[in-house]
């Protein structure tokens, strides 16, 4: 566009509206001929959507998409036929099938009954390969192949069908570090030809590495595009976890409670889950809320799930109200008085076929039953509209299905479950995820106002946006790649020393 | 431009006025098929609406109902039971046999319930600690529950040496109101409340909607697949036992393609194929609507062949419905 016959790709204005969330907000930009283009963002940012919509998998609500300056349309099948490919981890390959069959699945080379010409098809195949400047063997099953292989023949897949942008999901989580300079060598020299690629990965030093230009993605908006050479990873996770749109935080919580209780209500000792995170120790003190931070696969998520018994952990303890505990299932952590809020929403949270009201109180219908577990419903309505009535859930009443509120209000809902259970401890995975700046406050408030109206309470909260993490917890821990990276309290709970310890 | 949004949401109002006539059809789509069934065959053959007609039909719905009940919280929970018209005749023969063996009549009906909430238990086993999916693991209990019944007489009936007390299930009456038809009402005004009222009715929606937020909600999820798959297993041994007794023998052929009847009615009653959502209110009239196509077709000449037919087409039907639902 505007002259600019650099472009290849753009991106106009495209929105993706969900019920009750948006996974793509008003996002534009453009990606010129033959240049790596870096996607970076947290979980649940929108480049899955964006993604997906480019391969055309997924409707967009609103905006428009071009290549070369023709407007995008159609079907995943007229989209690869435009030159879009879409190499995803472990996926798109038969793997029973060979890396032969695989790269021509769909245009075989074959007579006129369909007997296929094999010897024509290896060769065929045998040049792609040369064009890409790999070897691999291609008469086995891609099963057999090792993880980088089958890497290597999606791309060749994606070079045969006369691809002009490819576009990688994080094509080095399952490669070792020579592998990934393999990969890398190979998408420098095909860029180098004029082939076009998006390449999506968490590992931050992987952008750096092969990126021309890379864009942030934070709650479906763009907050950014740069010449990765002229980021730092500093300024790079800031975009990642910090937000322009949020207020800036006036009070913070960590000083409004300078002086913190004595009492331990949780101590975490030497937890560790191979693999995922190791050596966590830790306290949460009356009236805390503990915020880990941390970026996508530090090992928050898996710690705090594994507290709650959602998840095991090999080794270590838990010492709740000075005894030690063995949580076996998230059910018996509630009984202990211990909650969770789970960060996917719409896949882990709520209850999609049923009512606001039955969403509120699910977790703890035995308060308004008998002993057989007849509901006392009038009883039941009651503790659902005060709910409502105090978390100001916008919704036109307690039957109304809980799909048709927008997210902030599921949101709430949840957290008003969380609350019912009377549980003094909540662990909290991205409260304000996918909501808006409004409910994210309201939100805020409503965590603080639980850990200070009643004693014996706590919040353990995992959070990627810093201005949250900055504005309400009591003590930070910053977890990196497993382990706890350093804690912070007080006035150096502060948004650079976290992101320094982040990366 | 706010003109527009407003015209837009007049249209948007309009459309949902307008649509709302067709939709109570569809929404309701059991209810209306049940009416026009009565007013079709009311009107082609005098012998339909006539007050033993009727008693049969609720005699005959008894059997498919309260297996369809069972189905219900099932269905509901995502999963799928098709081993039910074989425990129906399992348990006809096993209740037969207790007889034969001298058991006296109450404590046979205890034993074949438990055997037939033993074999539903079974079931839930499988799908829970060995993962099957439910489809594949009572399919293979269909076949297994079905050859058990089979070997018991070498293939035929258990007919002579029944005390008289086991025919007084199936055969009594209340007035004029077959024994059967009270057990129906009764068992149904108990899974309806069960259904709406309870914490366990909930539970099951809330594991058919969505299982990994229910278990994140502190809900059992796998005791409650074995207790509802269990529940199908009794419910099915009911409707073994009615139909055994009715019929005077113990036979291992009857319930042949009931999982069939039973899915049809649950489905045709609104409960969802993908869990979550369902009702027992629902599937009764399914179940009538099932029961009442059969009987008034008999009534005017229909082969059997044809009617199963058609009442393939009929579960097909109401599947496609869900399309148009809203």
């Amino acid at each position: 566009m505007n002259g600019n016959d650099k472009v290849i790709l753009e991106f106009r204005e495209l929105t993706k509206q969900y019920p009750g969330t948006t996974a793509l907000q008003n996002v534009s930009f453009s990606i010129n001929k033959g240049e790596v283009f870096g996607l970076v963002g947290e979980n649940g940012a929108g480049k899955s959507t964006l993604l997906n919509i480019l391969s055309g998998a997924v409707q967009e609500t609103s905006g428009e998409i071009f290549i070369e300056g023709r407007k995008l349309t159609g079907t995943p099948f007229d989209r690869r036929k435009e030159g879009i490919s879409m190499v995803y981890q472990g996926l798109g390959l038969a793997l029973h099938l060979t890396g032969e069959e695989n790269i021509l699945l769909g245009n075989e080379i074959s007579n006129y009954i369909g007997v296929i010409n094999r010897k024509k098809q290896l060769e065929k195949t045998s040049k792609f390969m040369q064009a890409v400047g790999v070897e691999i063997d291609l008469k086995v099953p891609v099963l057999n192949l090792s993880a980088d292989e089958r890497q290597l023949a999606a791309i060749i897949r994606a070079i045969s069908l006369n691809a002009k942008i490819i576009a990688l999901d994080e094509p080095t989580s399952s490669l070792s570090k020579g592998e990934v300079e393999k990969l890398f060598k190979i998408i420098n020299d095909l860029s180098k030809k004029g082939i076009t690629f998006i390449f999506i990965s968490h590992h931050l030093e992987e952008i750096f590495q092969i990126s021309d230009r890379t864009a942030v993605l934070k709650d479906g908006e763009l907050q950014g595009i740069k010449k990765t050479a002229e980021m730092t990873p500093h300024s790079l996770t800031e975009m990642m976890v910090g937000s322009k749109i949020i207020k800036k935080y006036d009070t913070k919580f960590a000083n409004e409670k300078s002086t913190h209780s004595d009492k331990i209500l949780m101590e975490v000792k030497n937890l560790t889950k191979k693999g995922e995170f190791y050596d966590i120790s830790f306290e949460v003190y009356e009236g805390d809320i503990l915020c880990f931070a941390g970026l996508m696969g530090s090992g928050r998520t898996t710690l705090i799930k594994a507290i709650f018994g959602a998840d095991t952990f090999d080794e270590g303890e838990i010492i709740f109200n000075g005894k030690k505990v063995k949580i076996f299932s998230p059910r018996n952590a509630i009984r202990y008085g211990i909650a969770y809020l789970p960060e996917d929403r719409l896949n882990e949270g709520i209850l999609k076929t049923m009512s606001v009201g039955e969403n509120i109180t699910i977790e703890n219908l035995e308060k308004v039953s008998t002993r057989s577990g007849v509901i006392n419903r009038s009883d039941n309505k009651k503790i659902q509209k005060a709910f409502i009535e105090e978390f100001s859930i916008k919704t036109t009443g307690t039957d109304q299905p809980i799909p048709a509120l927008s997210g902030g209000n599921q949101q709430k809902s949840l957290f008003a479950r969380l609350v019912n259970t009377d549980c003094d401890f909540l662990l909290l995975n991205e409260p304000s995820r996918g909501v808006d700046v409004l409910v994210k406050e309201e939100m805020h408030e409503l965590m603080k106002k639980f850990v200070t109206e009643k004693p014996n309470r706590a919040i353990i909260m995992v959070s990627s946006e810093l201005p949250e993490v900055v504005s309400t917890s009591s003590r930070v821990i910053v977890m990196r790649k497993g382990f706890i990276a350093t804690t912070l309290t007080g006035d150096d709970i502060e948004e650079g020393k976290i992101i320094k310890k982040m990366i | 431009m706010a003109a527009n949004k407003k015209t837009e949401q007049i249209k948007n109002q309009e459309a949902i006025s307008k649509k709302s006539f067709g939709q109570i059809i569809i929404n309701n789509a059991a209810l209306t098929a049940l009416v026009l069934l009565m007013i079709l065959f009311t009107i082609v053959n005098d012998r339909f609406l006539t007050t033993n007609n009727m008693i049969n039909i609720l005699t005959q719905v008894s059997v498919t109902a309260i297996i369809a009940f069972g189905m219900t919280f099932v269905i509901t929970a995502a999963q799928i039971d098709l081993s039910v018209g074989s425990i129906l005749a399992l348990a006809g023969m096993i209740f037969m046999a207790l007889s034969v063996a001298g058991v006296p009549v109450f404590l046979g009906i205890i034993i074949t319930l438990a055997i037939g909430g033993f074999i539903g238990l079974f079931s839930g086993y499988l799908i829970t600690f060995f993962k099957l999916p439910s489809f594949i693991a009572t399919l293979a209990m269909m076949s297994v529950a079905r050859g058990i019944g089979l070997l018991m007489r070498g293939g035929t009936t258990i007919c002579e040496g029944i005390q008289l007390s086991y025919f007084w299930l199936g055969q009594s009456k209340i007035g004029i109101i077959p024994l059967p038809v009270i057990i129906l009402i009764i068992i149904f005004l108990i899974m309806d409340f069960v259904m709406t009222r309870t914490t366990f009715g909930t539970y099951n929606r809330a594991i058919g909607s969505n299982p990994e937020a229910s278990r994140l909600a502190g809900i059992s999820v796998n005791p409650m697949l074995l207790k509802i798959m269990a529940i199908s297993g009794v419910c099915a041994a009911i409707a073994g036992i009615i139909t055994a007794s009715r019929l005077g023998v113990g036979s291992p052929v009857t319930g042949y393609m009931k999982e069939l009847d039973a899915i049809t009615a649950v489905i045709l009653g609104g409960t969802a194929m993908t869990g979550g959502i369902g009702t027992i209110r629902g599937t009764f009239i399914g179940a009538l609507v099932v029961t009442i196509l059969t009987n008034g077709l008999t009534i005017i000449g229909v082969s059997s062949y044809w009617q199963q037919i058609l009442l393939g087409f009929v579960l097909i039907g109401a599947l496609a419905l869900k399309k148009f639902r809203k």
